[in-house]
């Protein structure tokens, strides 16, 4: 029996993380899948091809139960201030950290700060105008 | 995380070059399409040298263009790559639709906890 399929016979939902055929880790807590989302991120690293990658990415059990708890700081700090949002609708927001570095309806003014600041993977948001929030467009 | 509408923090890569955006699920949509602000982030000057795609939305009939990118859902697994579309013209809102993200996960939405579940295929 594979080891995957050993797990089958268990009950309880958990995350398992194959590497080659051998299971690399397995946590019963899925609270615990941003310390095993880093982990699988180092190891692809040491691990190049990526079908290998993908091979712990499609070997995750189907027992494994995955939750989307895990964001950036950014996205943190977008959803702790949602309620806030209203006052720069129509507006682009360039927040970096938990911080909101700058905020225009002029994406190019966004553009500049990210080069000038040399700004790595940068997380920006457009706040939707009522008219646009309430439309359907696809 | 919590939020009035299903969605999710991404990542898209182009080579070394990288943007985190928001983007909603959408089961009715078979694409995945961005504002062609982030694809501006990644290095993509202009979306139109992008593979055209004809969708039809309730206003009638656009291109999007696709590109070969890779994509991260955070905190969910390593990236992967696939077809990612842009609109030519800006958008409220990028989509996360059906031919890559859904066919990656199996998700779940708990409307009363505001939260999304995913499961990789």
């Amino acid at each position: 029996m594979t080891p995957l399929g050993q797990l089958a016979e268990e009950q309880e939902p958990q995350l398992v993380i194959f590497s080659q055929g051998t299971l690399f880790d397995r946590r019963p807590d899925i609270g615990l899948l941003a310390n095993v989302s880093s982990q699988v991120t180092a190891l692809s690293a040491n691990y190049p091809p990526k079908d290998t990658v993908t091979d712990w990415y499609a070997a995750l059990s189907s027992r494994a139960y995955v939750h989307s708890g895990t964001a950036s700081v950014e996205m943190d700090w977008l959803t702790a201030n949602a309620q806030e949002l209203s006052k720069y609708a129509g507006e682009w927001l360039l927040i970096q950290g938990r911080v909101l570095l700058a905020h225009s309806n002029n994406f190019r003014r966004l553009r500049a700060i990210i080069e000038d600041r040399a700004i790595r993977s940068p997380f920006v948001y457009y706040v939707p105008t009522d008219e646009e929030s309430n439309s359907v467009t696809i | 995380m919590r939020g009035t509408q299903p969605a999710m923090e991404v990542t898209l890569f182009a080579g070394a070059q990288s943007t985190k955006a928001v983007g909603i699920f959408d089961s009715g949509s078979v694409l995945t399409i961005f504002s062609p602000e982030h694809a501006d982030l990644i290095g993509i000057d202009d979306v139109r040298t992008g593979t055209p795609e004809r969708i039809t939305t309730l206003g009638g009939s656009i291109d999007v263009y696709m590109f070969d990118l890779e994509i991260q859902l955070a905190g969910v697994g390593p990236r992967f790559s696939g077809q990612i579309g842009f609109f030519a013209g800006h958008s409220p809102r990028n989509i996360l639709g059906r031919s890559l993200i859904f066919d990656a996960f199996e998700i779940g939405f708990h409307e009363r906890g505001q939260h999304v579940n995913l499961r990789p295929e």
